[in-house]
C-alpha cells in the first residue's frame, strides 16, 4: 500500500477512527491488525518472511531474558551467595556463553534472511564477474521495508543482551514492534527502549496531537506530492542518459536530485511521524534540516539519524572497542604510535561505512558511496587540528555569517557529488559525470531550453522552486524558532487558514493520479 | 609516514572496488550495446523494396525509404484518440499510429500474392509449407499459437498472423504490434 | 473538558473542512474539460438530463449511434421520440449502466443496442471512460458504470471528487473553462451529434486479421443484462448493427450476434446489407469516408428506421401532443439552425472549425 494511494488514505481514516473509538486497551491490538492488513497488501509471501522474523527475535530475546532472570535470582539466592568466587565467575560465564549462542543464532537467522533475499544475486554476479562463471541468479520475493524492520529487530535482540531492555515476553508485543506499519516503509529504525512505553500504552484521544499529526501529514504529502514527484521525471531522465546529459546538465542533476531525495525521503517520515503521533506514538526524528550542516560528520548527525546512530552503536562502537582490534593497535603501537591509535577508529569507519553502503543497496557503487563518505570524514579527522589553528587565526572569517554559507554550501556540494553514485547506480559513470561538471561544460546548452524536454514545464520547475523555497523558509524558522507548528499554535485562527491552503496547494499542485507514476518512496526498495 | 600508510590503505581498498564496478560496467556496457543494436520484433522483420523495416520502427525514416505511397487512408475512433494511418503502397498496406508525439510502425499488410515475408510466405500459399518455411526460423523467444485458421508468431511485441482457410490456402498475412487485449 | 471548550475546539475545525471541502467542489468545476470545443463528446452524457419530454426510443452505443441516428429526422418523419445515449467509445457496461440510469427516468418502449462495441470486452481507455461517465449524476448507476470500467490505473474516488482527477489541467485552463464553470451550451440534438461535412470514402484498407474471433464473455454478460432490465422496465430491446462500413463488421461477430438474438428472441437488425435500401452513399453521405455517416447518410438512415419502428412495432406518432410537439418543434428550430451554423462554416472555412480538432482543415 503506497503512502501516496487513496487506499492508504482511506486505510488511515478508518484506523484513525477505530483506534479512538475501541477500548483503550486493544488499541495496541489494533495496531498489530492494522500491520498485519497493510503489509499482506504488499503480498502474503513477504508476510511470512516478516512472521519468521518476528518468531525468531521473540524467542531469542526471551531465552535471553530468562537467562538474565535465572542469573540474577540465582546469585541472590543462598546457593549462589555460597558459591566461591571462581565458581560464581565460571556459572556467569556459562551463563554468557549461552546468551551469546542464542543472541548469534537469532542475528545469523534475522540477518541470513536479509542477505539472502536481499544480496544472492549481488554475490552470484561477483562470483560469476571475477570467475568467468555463468552462476544464474534467483528470483526470490524481496519483503517490503526488510531492511527497516530486520536492523529494528537486531537492536532489539542486541539492548537485550546488553541489558539495555528488558526482553518482551508477549510474542503479539514484539511483533507489534517489528512490524509497526509506519515504519515499515522507510524508518525511523526505532529502538525497542524507545518506542516500548508509548507503543503499547493506551493512549485518549488528544487534540493537539491528533492536529500536529495531521499536520504534519499534510506537510510530508507537500513535500512528497508537489516537490519530489515534480522532480522525479527530470531527474530520471538527467540521470538516465549521462552520455547525453553530462557538464552542466550533470550538476543541474546533481541538485534536482538533491531536492528531490530530500522532499521524497522527509516528506516520508513526515507521514510515518505524522501518523504514529495522530495514534498517541512518539517517534523520534530523522532528519534535523541536514542541509545546513557545516561538515560531514554533522551532515550525518542530522540525515537518517536513525541509520546513522544504529550503525555507530552496534557496528562501530563494538567494533573500535573490540579486545582483538584493541591488541592489534597495541602490537602497531610499537613501532607507528600515531597510526596504532588512530588505526581501530579508522578501520571501524571504514568497515561501518562499508557496510552502510551495502546496506542502501546490494551494488557497487553503493559500498563505493559509503567507502567514500568514511573517507572524507577521515580526511577531516586528520585536518581537524590544521582546521582548528585556522579557526584560532581568523576568528572573525570563521564566525561570520558568509563564512557559515560557505561551509553550509560545501558541505551541501560534496553531498550532492557523493550523491551522484545513487543517482547514475554506477561507478565509471558517475566518476565521469562527475568530472564533465569542470570539463564538458553545456552551460548555455542547459539553460536554453533543454530543460523542457525532460518532462518538465516551465511551470513544473515554477511550482517545484517555490515548493523547494517554502521547504527551505520552513527550515529556516525551524532552526531558529523550533517547531513551527507550537508556533502557529499559538495564534489560535493561523492554523486554519495555513493548513487548509497547503491542502489545496497538494490537491491542485500535487504530482499524482493518472498520467503521474505513483512512484515509490525512494528508501522503499529497502 | 603514517598517514601515507592510512591513505594507502584506503585507497587499496577503493581500488578493488573500482576493478569490480569497472568489470560490471563493462558488462553493463556491453550489455547495453547489445540491447541496442537488436530490433524489438527479431526475427519478424519485412523488406520491401529493398529496405528492411518492422512493428514499433520510427515510421518516417521507413516512408522516406520504402518511397511514396499510393493513397493513405485515416481510420479515426470515435471523437479523437489513436488514428490509424494506412498507406497503400503495391502490395502492401503500412499502418502507422502516433505514440507520444512520434509515428511508429504498427501494421504492415500483405495485400495480394506478390508480395512475400522474408521467410518466403506469402498470399496463397499452402499453409504446411508456410509453417515448415516458419519452423526454419531458430530463435527460442518466437512463439507460436493456432486459434481457429489463425497461426500467431510472437516476439516481443511483434506478431505476425497468418489467416489460412478450410482449405489449408493463406487468406491473409499481417504484421501487427501486440496489444494489451492480445 | 467543557461543552464551551467543545465547541471552541470542534466549531472551528467543522466549519475549516466545510470551507475546504467547498474549494474542493469549485476546484473541481473549473479543472473538469468542458468539451465545449474541439473535443464535444464529453459533454453528451450530462445533456440528456436536460430533456424535458419523455422518450419512446432510446438508442444505446457508441459513435455509431450518435453519428448514425438523427432523433430529428425520427420525429419528422414518423412522430417518434427518441433520444441517443451514446458516447465515444461507450463500451457495452457503460451502456448498460446510462440505460438503467435513464430508466430512473423515464419509460422508454423500445431500445435500441448497436451491438459493434461487443468487440470490447475489457476497459479500454480513461479518457474514454471519463467523457462517457463524468457527466453522469451520481447515482448507484453511475458506482456500478465506474467499477465496471475503470482501467487499472484509476481511482473510483476521482470520478467522485473530480479535481483529484483533473487538477494537473490548472496549467491548461482556458477562457471556456472560466465561461462554461456553471453551465454549458447544447452540442447535441436529442443525442445526435451532427456533422454536415462530406468526406467520400474511396478506398478501404484490407480487412485485418481476426486473432480471436469469439465476443468476450463480459459482453454477452451484460447483453443478458441490458435484455434483463428492458423486461423489467417494459421496454423491448432490439439490437443493431448500423452503417458504419470500417471498423470491419466480421462475419463471425454477426453468426455470435444472430445466434444470441434466435436464442433469446431478441430482433436483430445488420444495416450494414440495407445500405442499398436505404440509399446510403459512401461518396456522399460520410465525413470520414466511410467509419461514420454525415448527417445526410444519418437522415437517410434514420427515416428508414422511424418507418420500420412505426410500421413493424407500432410506435405511436406523437406529432398531435401539445406538449411533446413543442418540444420538438424547439429541437427541430436548433437542428435547422445548427446545420445553418455548419454549412456556413463549411463555406467559409472548408472544414468544421467549431466541431472538430481541426484534423480535417484543407
Amino acid at each position: 500500500m503506497l503512502f501516496t494511494s487513496y487506499r492508504f488514505i482511506a486505510f488511515l481514516a478508518l484506523l484513525f477512527l477505530v483506534y479512538y473509538l475501541i477500548p483503550k486497551r486493544f488499541q495496541w491490538l489494533l495496531l498489530l491488525a492494522a500491520d498485519v492488513l497493510f503489509y499482506a497488501c504488499a503480498g502474503w509471501k513477504g508476510l511470512v518472511f516478516l512472521c519468521v522474523t518476528v518468531l525468531v527475535s521473540w524467542l531469542a530475546g526471551m531465552l535471553m531474558g530468562r537467562s538474565f532472570k535465572e542469573q540474577k535470582s540465582f546469585l541472590k539466592s543462598p546457593e549462589g551467595k555460597a558459591l566461591p568466587r571462581e565458581e560464581r565467575k565460571v556459572w556467569k560465564k556459562k551463563r554468557e556463553s549461552y546468551r551469546k549462542f542464542v543472541l548469534t543464532l537469532a542475528l545469523l537467522a534475522d540477518l541470513g534472511i536479509l542477505a539472502a533475499l536481499k544480496y544472492t544475486n549481488f554475490f552470484i554476479s561477483n562470483v560469476n564477474s571475477l570467475f568467468s562463471a555463468e552462476l544464474a541468479g534467483v528470483d526470490w520475493v524481496l519483503p517490503m521495508g526488510i531492511s527497516f524492520y530486520t536492523f529494528q529487530t537486531v537492536s532489539y535482540l542486541i539492548d537485550v543482551y546488553w541489558e539495555k531492555v528488558e526482553a518482551e515476553n508477549n510474542l503479539l508485543r514484539v511483533a507489534l514492534f517489528t512490524s509497526f506499519f509506519p515504519l515499515l516503509v522507510q524508518g525511523p529504525i526505532s529502538r525497542f527502549g524507545d518506542l516500548k512505553e508509548t507503543l503499547y500504552a493506551e493512549h485518549s484521544f488528544d487534540f493537539k496531537g491528533f492536529s500536529f499529526g495531521m499536520q504534519r501529514i499534510l506537510w510530508g504529502y507537500f513535500k512528497k506530492l508537489v516537490v519530489a514527484d515534480r522532480l522525479l521525471p527530470a531527474v530520471k531522465a538527467l540521470c538516465g542518459a549521462p552520455d547525453q546529459y553530462n557538464g552542466a546538465f550533470a550538476l543541474i542533476g546533481a541538485l534536482f536530485y538533491a531536492a528531490e531525495l530530500y522532499a521524497d525521503f522527509t516528506g516520508g517520515i513526515d507521514i510515518t511521524i505524522g501518523v504514529a503521533q495522530v495514534l498517541g506514538i512518539e517517534v523520534k526524528e530523522n532528519f534535523i534540516r541536514p542541509y545546513f550542516s557545516r561538515n560531514i560528520a554533522e551532515y550525518w548527525r542530522r540525515w537518517h539519524i536513525s541509520m546513522g546512530t544504529w550503525f555507530k552503536d552496534y557496528v562501530f562502537f563494538p567494533m573500535s572497542a573490540a579486545p582483538r582490534l584493541m591488541k592489534l593497535s597495541k602490537k602497531i603501537r610499537t613501532r607507528w604510535d600515531g597510526f596504532g591509535r588512530k588505526m581501530p577508529v579508522y578501520l571501524s569507519t571504514l568497515v561501518t561505512w562499508f557496510l552502510t553502503g551495502l546496506w542502501h543497496g546490494a551494488a557497487w557503487n553503493f559500498v563505493v558511496w559509503g567507502l567514500l563518505n568514511a573517507v572524507i570524514i577521515l580526511i577531516a579527522e586528520e585536518f581537524k587540528p590544521l582546521s582548528t589553528r585556522f579557526r584560532e587565526k581568523f576568528p572573525r572569517l570563521t564566525g561570520s555569517f558568509g563564512y557559515r554559507v560557505f561551509e553550509i554550501l560545501r558541505t551541501f556540494l560534496i553531498m550532492c557529488s557523493l550523491r551522484m553514485l545513487d543517482c547514475y547506480r554506477n561507478v565509471p559513470v558517475s566518476f565521469k559525470a562527475f568530472g564533465s561538471v569542470f570539463t564538458a561544460g553545456k552551460w548555455r546548452e542547459a539553460f536554453s531550453g533543454a530543460l523542457l524536454e525532460l518532462g518538465l514545464s516551465v511551470w513544473d520547475y515554477r511550482i517545484a522552486g517555490l515548493g523547494v523555497l517554502l521547504m527551505f523558509l520552513v527550515s529556516v524558522l525551524q532552526e531558529r524558532h523550533g517547531s513551527v507548528r507550537e508556533l502557529l499554535w499559538k495564534k489560535p485562527a493561523l492554523p486554519y487558514v495555513v493548513f487548509p491552503v497547503l491542502a489545496l496547494l497538494v490537491l491542485c499542485f500535487g504530482a499524482y493520479g493518472v498520467g503521474y507514476d505513483a512512484s515509490q518512496f525512494i528508501y522503499n526498495q529497502f | 609516514m603514517k598517514k601515507i600508510l592510512a591513505l594507502v590503505t584506503v585507497f587499496a581498498l577503493l581500488t578493488l572496488c573500482f576493478c569490480a564496478a569497472a568489470a560490471f560496467a563493462a558488462d553493463d556496457a556491453a550489455a547495453a550495446e547489445d540491447e541496442e543494436e537488436a530490433p524489438v520484433y527479431g526475427p519478424l522483420g519485412f523488406v520491401y523494396n529493398e529496405v528492411s523495416f518492422g512493428i514499433l520502427d520510427e515510421a518516417e525514416p521507413v516512408m522516406e525509404a520504402i518511397g511514396e505511397a499510393d493513397d493513405l487512408f485515416v481510420s479515426a475512433s470515435c471523437a479523437y484518440q489513436g488514428d490509424d494511418y494506412i498507406y497503400y503502397y503495391d502490395g502492401l498496406e503500412l499502418t502507422v499510429n502516433e505514440i507520444d508525439g512520434v509515428s511508429y510502425v504498427t501494421g504492415i499488410t500483405l495485400v495480394d500474392d506478390m508480395i512475400e515475408t522474408p521467410q518466403g510466405v506469402a498470399i496463397g500459399m499452402d499453409i504446411e509449407e508456410a509453417l515448415a518455411l516458419m519452423a526454419e526460423i531458430e530463435d527460442e523467444a518466437l512463439t507460436m499459437e493456432e486459434n481457429r485458421g489463425v497461426y500467431s508468431f510472437q516476439y516481443g511485441p511483434a506478431l505476425l498472423m497468418i489467416q489460412a482457410n478450410e482449405d489449408g490456402e493463406i487468406t491473409a498475412i499481417q504484421y501487427t504490434a501486440v496489444t494489451e487485449e492480445d | 473538558m467543557t461543552t464551551k471548550q467543545k465547541i471552541k475546539t470542534w466549531l472551528p475545525l467543522c466549519l475549516c473542512l466545510v470551507l475546504l471541502a467547498a474549494a474542493v467542489w469549485f476546484l473541481g468545476r473549473l479543472t473538469q474539460p468542458k468539451y465545449m470545443s474541439g473535443v464535444l463528446e464529453g459533454a453528451m452524457t450530462a445533456e440528456y438530463y436536460e430533456e424535458k419530454t419523455p422518450h419512446d426510443v432510446i438508442f444505446i452505443g457508441d459513435c455509431e449511434v450518435y453519428e448514425n441516428f438523427s432523433p430529428v429526422t425520427m420525429w419528422r418523419e414518423a412522430g417518434i421520440t427518441s433520444y441517443i445515449r451514446g458516447t465515444a467509445q461507450q463500451l457495452i457496461w457503460q451502456s448498460y449502466y446510462l440505460l438503467e440510469d435513464a430508466f430512473r427516468y423515464e419509460s422508454p418502449k423500445i431500445v435500441v443496442y448497436n451491438v459493434q462495441a461487443m468487440k470490447y470486452s475489457e476497459p479500454q481507455s480513461e479518457a474514454y471512460n471519463r467523457m462517457a461517465l463524468d457527466g453522469m449524476r451520481l447515482s448507484v448507476s453511475k458506482l456500478g458504470a465506474v467499477r465496471a470500467s475503470m482501467t487499472e490505473d484509476e481511482d473510483a474516488i476521482s470520478y467522485l471528487i473530480p479535481l483529484l482527477r483533473y487538477h494537473s489541467r490548472w496549467q491548461e485552463l482556458t477562457q471556456e473553462d472560466w465561461t462554461y464553470l456553471f453551465r454549458r451550451d447544447k452540442v447535441t440534438v436529442a443525442g445526435y451529434l451532427m456533422r454536415a461535412d462530406v468526406k467520400p470514402m474511396k478506398r478501404l484498407p484490407s480487412v485485418p486479421i481476426l486473432k480471436d474471433p469469439d465476443i468476450g464473455e463480459a459482453c454477452w454478460e451484460y447483453l443478458g443484462k441490458i435484455q434483463a432490465l428492458c423486461e423489467k422496465h417494459g421496454a423491448r430491446l432490439i439490437l443493431i448493427k448500423s452503417s458504419s462500413i470500417w471498423p470491419h463488421w466480421y462475419d463471425e461477430w454477426e453468426e455470435q450476434i444472430s445466434a444470441y438474438a434466435a436464442e433469446h428472441g431478441l430482433d436483430y437488425i445488420n444495416f450494414l446489407p440495407l445500405q442499398d435500401e436505404i440509399g446510403i452513399d459512401f461518396t456522399t453521405d460520410t465525413y470520414d469516408a466511410g467509419l461514420h455517416l454525415n448527417l445526410y447518410g444519418a437522415e437517410k438512415a434514420s427515416a428508414y428506421f422511424a418507418r420500420l419502428l412505426a410500421d413493424a412495432y407500432g410506435l405511436e406518432d406523437h406529432r398531435g401532443d401539445s406538449a411533446i410537439a413543442a418540444d420538438w418543434e424547439e429541437k427541430c428550430a436548433q437542428y435547422d439552425a445548427l446545420l445553418d451554423a455548419q454549412l456556413r462554416e463549411l463555406e467559409e472555412y472548408g472544414y468544421l472549425k467549431s466541431w472538430t480538432l481541426g484534423n480535417d482543415r484543407p
